[in-house]
């Protein structure tokens, strides 16, 4: 197994905690309960804000009367309600609650894309590391060890500060540092299926190696990969506000949530709202996407004692 | 030598931390200023770096044969005072500059000051046939540089500089250029080596170096064997603080007492808490737009003149630098004795410049703008961005770092890009030729929206051979009336250099120049 | 052990020198020119040229990594473009520094991270269980450097109880004392997010534990209660969480490295996004490779506490 966390087969489980807030990912889950998902209420409640949020911000342009640009350079600084403008105006006059909503869709892009990307790929490296192993698995998990062997916050910066800043950027920083994570949760999950006999019988039957493989293992090692993905969408919006944070991500006038923080910062005692607001904005979807990979989580694993 | 310092500094990391707490807080050594800047410094090493704010620090370590005198605020441009040469003649054709040397003058390090060590100094940045020439340096200083032709010790007091054309502005160009002329110590370079300099900077100014440690201070002290009138200050330390939040907070905490490029929207606040703002109405360089000649859509004047008429000045430097920036409608900044109050160029007027566009045949104009990103927000650059909307042009804001911008900028824009922006100039009013000549435009200089007008030139080269400043003045406004009625470029403003002081320190003066002169400041 | 040590240590090396190469082919990613930085807009085109040769940057790639790695393996980092000091002086310090700020953080994040979690978990499903486990959420989505700024307007500016910007006081001694208070509001900013996750481990460990059928015996035999959670669920719990807290060293070292940023604080993150502004290759190569090593390393020491503590891992 790996070098460098060196901790057995519970290695891809150890890993993800280290990018989940919230605690190990079960690997072996095979089931959905989804009953027992209905019975979290903390999961329901963020999944269903969750999903307030995403329509929030796909339907941005026909919320409020203002867009996120349209300044007013005689109404800066507006306070919350003032004007018409129902979370205030910010340093350029620009309505807070706009450019919350818009803003929203390039924070959550950044959330999401990466890790589906990513999930994707590693899923893909994985079930070919855990499956054909040998050399192909050594070459493999060896690049990835080279990955690992940076703090992901560390790499993130090193490879978004070494490319122009853009939302593009952003995503593929952020995207190239969680391939390994899900590269080995997919090769642990892989290697704990490929014993099973049906695996064996399907291999008896003449199936070839690429069809046992997206038939047969695929769909076992999917579910574990899913849910990692949820647990870190919170995250990664944390992660991408703070490359954001420091400019690397997205340019003006357009803003993601990080970016609206760095700017209000400057003014945090003359205008807290400016900062306060896209920062309780994070907190509160990357809160929302933990609970639902929590309640996730417990839902697909057997092991987890409901009470 | 390498791994002695670093010995010696984690020696030192560790026992700061064992050390026994001798202060707490804020208990600050009598009379010590600290100052908050927003940049870091570059090497220490006058010859061989070009930021200001780098030269914030070296002008208080290390002076030059003639200086610009700093006490004086409201004086259009600093006087030109004896420095390390106590007076100086200039030759009728202005070919020929005779320094005589000030006696009894030392280094930091002891040694004394003459035309030997002059020499030195000038064969460092300029002599390429001499062994103590310095390559890096020749690069930064040479705007000084490329006029000379020969340097002569006349005798141990005195030296003689030939220049290869008429100059009368070449010792404000020597002030004034990228790089700085001043007197290095002659032995400090032999001990230290070229690159040692940056660490172990010697000169003769009124304060010497104590310590630097990159990113958290430089650290000076008094220099009491000065040659003129001694700095009150015990010590003053520069810090670095890049972000503008954490240099306001530091300023209310006490932990700096000084601190320049202040956000403007926090400016207000900090007067009505107590804190001093100092600013001076005649900083050498403006604010301003290049517009791009190779741009096709900018080919038509009248849309040139639509931008400047668009832009809104007075609003800008209402509303968002609260009174520290005044509107500039020309591009000889206030700073040059050539500068003309009374000048018009294109006032705030979105009717006409609408008019101006329709009339020019242009609709739904798409321009592309470039700037650099600052870490306070783009506020001025968005403004002008709304203020062009208004007039029926989109204008696309592309942000780079600044280190990449600055190689756009001086490597001229693309022809895509339409207009770019700068804040720059110099105290001497022959910067305007820099700026707007044919020949500086890129590779060669940094006219980098291409403007050409073999006019300008022609007057431009008048100027730099006339003696009487009059004259002088006369012609470099002609050019600026011509580059305006051309349009070819967007002054935006003028900054008052607003500086943020605690009410503790005493006699600062803030000069008409990027710099000042720290040796009259006081800490209570 | 030995043989497990020395078995880690060798197989760490190739991870290195692939770290290397990231390193030093992220720097050629990089846009924008050192030579114009060096000798600024006036420069000649011949000059910078000049300048790129002296540098070695117009040769080949390969010769260059080569050139940059013998030159790094014997201690000289090279000359930092911006400020013409050597690397290896200015990196070092900072090293120093950023190992103040992240062990400071750990300590605090283990601090609170277990004294949280044990108490919640000796007392589940009551209320301080459910309120600390709801701050812990909290904490834990929260990004650090809003949490920054949120507690430097509290604590610095509004109550003038610390310093809101460096390491020590710039004017006076410094001194041990000094230091921590200037580490105090870095330290909970990085901490916070770090002791989150390790409370909710330890919490649930200690629940597993609690059911274990040997504690459940011992429990029978009567043994006290403070006994039986010193002896058995502590040292039972101890494997996973030591992992875990280990695995948050590096959420603690890129989360000290923003925070550097924000408070100021001379480390090697606030180094390194200077030095990303300034396009400072050589600084930003050493300051990626230092970080790098010193996670790898601190892995491989977390890997023997793991060790030491669960015999059967050194088989592994």
């Amino acid at each position: 197994m790996s070098e460098l966390a060196g901790a057995g087969a519970g290695d891809a489980d150890t890993r993800a905690i280290e990018a989940s807030p919230l605690g190990p990912v079960r690997s072996q889950a095979r089931f959905w309960r989804l009953k027992s998902f209905a019975r979290d209420r903390g999961a329901l409640v963020s999944g269903v804000l969750l999903v307030a949020v995403v329509l929030a911000v796909v339907f941005a342009p026909s919320i409020g009367r203002y867009g996120p640009d349209d300044a007013d350079n005689l109404a800066r600084y507006a306070p919350m309600g003032a004007g018409g403008h129902l979370l205030g105006t910010d340093q350029q006059g620009r309505d807070m609650l706009a450019r919350l909503l818009f803003g929203g869709r390039v924070s959550l892009l950044i959330g999401v894309v990466p890790t589906l990307v990513a999930g994707a790929i590693g899923l893909g490296l994985g079930l070919v590391a855990g499956y054909v192993r040998g050399l192909v698995d050594q070459i493999i998990m060896r690049c990835l060890d080279v990955v690992f062997a940076f703090p992901m916050v560390l790499l993130a910066i090193a490879i978004a500060g070494s490319m122009r800043p853009g939302v593009l950027t952003e995503i593929i920083a952020i995207t190239i540092v969680l391939v390994p994570y899900f590269a080995r949760l997919a090769r642990t999950a892989t290697e704990g299926v490929v014993p099973m006999p049906f695996i064996e019988a399907a291999r008896a039957a003449g199936g070839t190696r690429a069809t046992i493989m997206l038939r047969y293992v695929l769909p076992n090692v999917f579910s574990p990969v899913v849910v990692y993905a949820t647990t870190l969408m919170g995250l990664m919006i944390v992660v991408g506000s703070g490359l954001s944070f420091l400019g690397l991500g997205v340019q003006p006038p357009t803003a993601d949530w990080g970016a609206m923080v760095a700017e209000g910062r400057v003014v945090l005692r003359r205008a807290p709202h400016v900062t306060i607001l896209p920062g309780c904005a994070i907190l509160i979807v990357s809160l929302a996407f933990n609970f639902l990979g929590d309640g996730i989580r417990d839902a697909l694993d057997p092991r987890t004692i409901r009470r | 030598m390498e791994l002695r310092r670093l010995a010696l500094s984690f020696a030192l990391a560790t026992t700061a931390l064992t050390a026994p707490a001798l202060s707490l807080g804020s208990a600050h050594a009598a009379g010590t200023l600290i100052w908050g800047m927003p940049a870091e410094t570059d090497t220490l090493d006058p010859h061989a770096t070009g930021g200001w704010s780098t030269y914030q620090i070296t002008y208080q370590i290390f002076e030059g044969l003639v200086k610009e005198d700093l006490t004086k605020p409201d004086e259009p441009t600093p006087p030109l005072v004896p420095g390390l040469a106590k007076a100086w003649e200039i030759s009728d054709d202005g070919q020929t500059y005779t320094f005589h040397l000030r006696e009894g003058v030392k280094f930091h390090d002891g040694t004394p000051f003459d035309a030997v060590a002059v020499k030195f100094n000038f064969d460092r940045f300029w002599n390429e046939s001499s062994p103590d020439f310095y390559k890096k340096a020749k690069a930064f200083v040479i705007a000084y540089t490329k006029w000379i032709k020969r340097v002569d010790v006349v005798d141990p007091m005195t030296v003689k500089v030939t220049l290869n054309a008429s100059n009368y502005q070449w010792l404000r160009q020597g002030l004034q250029s990228y790089g700085q002329p001043l007197m290095i110590s002659p032995a400090s370079v032999k001990q230290f080596g070229n690159d040692g300099v940056a660490l172990h900077p010697v000169g003769t100014g009124p304060f010497k170096f104590v310590q630097r440690d990159q990113g958290v201070k430089t650290e000076l002290e008094r220099n009491d064997d000065y040659w003129g009138a001694k700095a009150k200050l015990d010590r003053v330390i520069f810090r670095p603080l890049q972000d503008p939040a954490t240099r306001v907070n530091a300023l209310e905490n006490n932990e700096v007492q000084m601190i320049t490029t202040p956000p403007w929207d926090e400016i207000d606040r900090l007067v009505s808490e107590g804190f001093k703002l100092s600013t001076n109405k005649n900083v050498p360089y403006i604010n301003y737009i290049h517009l791009n000649f190779k741009n096709p859509a900018l080919q038509d004047v009248r849309v040139r003149k639509a931008i400047n008429m668009a832009i809104d000045r007075a609003g800008i430097a209402k509303e968002i630098m609260h009174g520290t920036g005044k509107p500039e409608y020309g591009m000889l900044s206030p700073g040059t004795d050539a500068y003309d109050p009374s000048f018009k160029g294109y006032s705030y007027d979105p009717e006409g410049a609408k008019k101006l566009l329709a009339d020019a045949g242009v609709r739904d104009l798409k321009l592309v703008f470039e700037l650099p990103q600052y870490g306070t927000g783009e506020l001025v650059e968005t403004w002008i961005q709304r203020d062009l909307k208004k007039v029926g042009i989109d204008v696309e804001l592309r942000k780079y770092e600044w280190v990449t911008y600055l190689g756009k900028w001086a490597g001229g824009m693309a022809a895509d890009v339409s207009m770019n922006e700068i804040g720059w100039g110099m105290s001497t009013p022959a910067w305007i030729g820099i700026v707007t000549r044919c020949d500086s435009a890129p590779p060669g200089g940094i006219n980098s929206g291409f403007y050409c007008n073999k006019e300008v030139d022609k007057l431009l080269d008048q100027a730099i051979v006339t003696r009487d400043p009059v004259a002088a003045k006369d012609l470099y406004q002609k050019v600026n009336r011509i580059v305006m009625d051309d349009a070819a470029y967007g002054p935006i403003d003028d900054d008052l250099q607003p500086i943020l002081l605690s009410s503790k320190v005493k006699g600062f003066v803030n000069p008409p120049e990027d710099w000042y002169d720290l040796s009259t400041v006081t800490v209570e | 052990m030995g043989a497990f040590i020395t078995r880690r240590l060798v197989g760490v090396l190739p991870v290195i020198v692939g770290v290397s190469i990231v390193i030093f082919l992220l720097i050629q990613l990089a846009p924008g020119d050192a030579a114009t930085v060096l000798l600024g807009p006036q420069a000649t085109e011949a000059a910078r040229q000049e300048l790129r040769h002296t540098l070695g940057l117009d040769q080949a790639l390969p010769v260059q990594y080569f050139a940059w790695l013998v030159r790094t393996l014997s201690g000289d980092f090279g000359r930092s473009v911006a400020t013409q000091l050597p690397v290896a002086a200015l990196v070092l310090p900072r090293f120093v520094n950023t190992l103040i700020l992240t062990l400071g953080s750990l300590l605090l994040a283990i601090v609170i991270g277990y004294s949280v979690g044990l108490f919640a978990a000796l007392r589940a499903h009551s209320l301080f269980d459910r309120t600390s486990m709801a701050v812990a959420l909290l904490a834990g989505s929260a990004p650090p450097f809003w949490l920054g700024l949120i507690l430097v307007l509290l604590f610095a500016i509004q109550l003038r109880w610390l310093p809101v910007s460096g390491m020590q006081d710039i004017a006076g001694n410094g001194g041990a004392l000094d230091v921590m208070r200037h580490l105090v509001l870095p330290a909970v900013t990085t901490a916070l997010g770090p002791a989150a996750i390790i409370a909710r481990i330890v919490r649930s460990s200690v629940i597993e534990a609690l059911g274990r059928p040997h504690v459940r015996v011992a429990r029978a035999k009567g043994l006290t209660r403070a006994t039986l959670i010193k002896r058995h669920v502590i040292l039972n719990a101890l494997p996973p969480v030591v992992t875990i807290t280990g695995l948050q060293l590096g959420y603690l070292l890129g989360g000290a490295l923003l925070t550097e940023v924000v408070f100021a604080w001379p480390g090697l993150g606030s180094l390194l996004y200077d030095s990303i502004t300034a396009r400072d290759l050589p600084v930003i190569q050493a300051t990626t490779l230092l970080i790098a090593l010193a996670f790898v390393l601190a892995n491989i020491v977390v890997d023997m506490i793991n060790a030491a503590l669960d015999p059967r891992l050194r088989e592994a």
